[in-house]
């Protein structure tokens, strides 16, 4: 199936269908199981916030949510998917947006739009290489996070905050269903953290999408619609 | 004797070839060197080198192939044992290195074999190019370019940020291992062309001034390759004009061609900053 059919079906959730479904899930890294029996639920376009120290497993949770580390028993169903084949974490990778901590610029040049259009990688209108339509969602994607006078900046030479914002730009060019917010903030100075989280939540409502954000810092949670601590190999809801 | 006196010699129309095909491309790993900071795989790489020609000297082959064999099989062996070992490539290459270099020195030290002979692996000389070298070179060359065009989008996501590119489904540890063989065979050539001393000289440093020049990935490699063209076409043409070394004037050139990138990068920041301004005024209008 091409990517263009493939970008066709879309995920249509039930009223409570769950968007992300983990079921007595244990994963880890070679002997050292950091999820043990974990069950977990995240109901199609909520805004879920999962809490942790540093080191605690948020990141090895994403990565079984992605499909990017098998698990060693239980689970797991994203978008009605359940990740047992490459061709399911394949199409479930298609339909989410990621945004990870602000990285390292490193040394390759690339303007800010060209970086936007790699989000749309498998997704391109040529298979290999963006057409038309990847070009105008990109530019809109820009306009959405109000960058578009940024597109033929130099990536590397926009502040934190700057670059926050077309990382969010990059993981809606995809037209993900589900969001995935892996620290988003970090790093960043306490307006370009308001600011960015301002422009999250506007986003999860105006798109319908589910959200799912990762971070140590709790404060970054009100706008959830619940958070979930994550504990050793445990992951219990907050009650507030 | 002229450049084109010289021309109708065999032996210099190989160099001529071999030092433009590897400039004209070469540098376009350079680039990918220098983002996926591979600099210390080149010393591991060179030092396994040197162990494949012990090893070669000690069987009776030509030490030559010994060290091209190692260098080839290393790189292609280098990705996966840094990832089994959970070390970074540069950590992993230090292991080699280190290794390689210990393990040669046993073989010199309990067979007798020439160790010079081993040593003049890293010294080099495109006048000494062979036609299997030339082949060598130019089906790399086919091959860069190639993979280049046809892997773009990947390495680009690689390079811009590893985890984004394993989250979006890119197949980053097939294409780091690519690029890693790719580099490896590219320094084994090189070490042939211009030894092993002097080999960023086509790598490296048209590479550092693409990367200043070019504002995204696909010009930085143009860029690239058009500075190894002038680094390895200027080099020769000083060579000939003052009879000078090869391989020592191409490394000169190639650091003259990053010292004037410097300021054709401001020239060409200050020509984007006042086309930025006539664009703003014209929307002001």
């Amino acid at each position: 199936m091409s990517a263009v059919l493939q970008a066709a079906s879309q995920w249509k959730p039930q009223s409570g269908a769950a968007a992300i479904s983990l079921e007595k899930v244990t994963a880890g890294y070679e002997g050292d199981m950091i999820l043990r029996s974990i069950d977990f639920e995240v109901e199609a376009r909520q805004f879920i916030g999962v809490i942790g120290p540093n080191g605690i497993g948020k990141t090895t949770l994403f990565r079984v949510i992605m499909g990017l580390l098998p698990v060693r028993s239980g689970t797991v169903r994203v978008l009605g998917r359940h990740l047992r084949d490459e061709a399911s974490r394949r199409w479930v990778r298609l339909r989410t947006g990621y945004l990870a901590q602000q990285n390292d610029p490193g040394h390759m040049p690339i303007t800010v739009f060209d970086s936007v259009l790699l989000g749309r990688w498998g997704r391109f209108q040529y298979r290999y290489w963006p057409g038309a339509k990847d070009r105008q969602r990109a530019e809109a994607m820009l306009d959405l996070v109000g960058m578009s006078a940024y597109a033929d900046s130099d990536w590397r030479e926009l502040s934190g905050g700057q670059q926050q914002r077309v990382s969010l730009a990059r993981a809606l060019v995809r037209t993900p269903q589900l969001l995935i917010l892996d620290e988003p903030t970090t790093y960043l100075d306490d307006e370009a953290q308001k600011e960015l989280m301002r422009l999250i939540c506007d986003v999860h409502r105006s798109h319908a999408l589910t959200t799912l954000m990762i971070s140590h810092d709790r404060r970054l949670m009100n706008s959830t619609d619940a958070v979930y601590r994550l504990t050793g190999s445990r992951i219990e809801r907050v009650v507030d | 004797m002229s450049l084109f006196e010289m021309l109708s010699l065999p032996f210099m129309r190989r160099a001529v070839l071999g030092l433009m095909l590897a400039g004209g491309t070469f540098p376009i790993l350079g680039v990918l060197i220098v983002n996926l900071n591979l600099q210390v795989i080149r010393f591991a790489l060179m030092h396994v080198g040197l162990l494949g020609g012990a090893v070669a000297l000690v069987v009776g082959v030509d030490p030559l192939w010994g060290g091209v064999g190692g260098i080839a099989v290393a790189s292609f062996l280098l990705g996966p044992i840094a990832d089994r070992t959970r070390l970074n490539t540069a950590a992993a290459a230090g292991l080699v290195m280190t290794g390689s270099l210990a393990l040669a020195f046993i073989l010199f030290y309990k067979t007798g074999v020439p160790a010079m002979e081993a040593f003049n692996l890293f010294a080099g000389s495109v006048l000494m190019l062979q036609k299997q070298d030339m082949l060598l070179t130019a089906v790399l060359a086919v091959v860069i370019i190639g993979a280049a065009i046809r892997w773009y989008r990947d390495i680009q996501v690689v390079l811009f940020d590893q985890r984004l590119a394993a989250a979006l489904g890119v197949p980053e540890t097939a294409i780091r291992y690519v690029l890693l063989t790719l580099v490896g065979l590219a320094i084994a050539a090189a070490i042939r062309l211009v030894g092993a001393l002097l080999l960023d000289a086509l790598f490296l440093l048209p590479a550092m001034a693409a990367l200043r020049l070019g504002k995204n990935l696909s010009r930085a490699f143009i860029w690239a390759s058009i500075l190894g063209l002038v680094t390895a076409g200027g080099g020769i043409a000083i060579s000939v004009a003052v009879d000078l070394p090869i391989g020592a004037s191409v490394a000169a050139v190639g650091v003259a061609v990053v010292g004037f990138s410097y300021p054709t990068e401001v020239l060409i920041r200050r020509k984007k900053d006042k086309k930025g301004v006539v664009n703003n005024e014209t929307v002001d209008v």
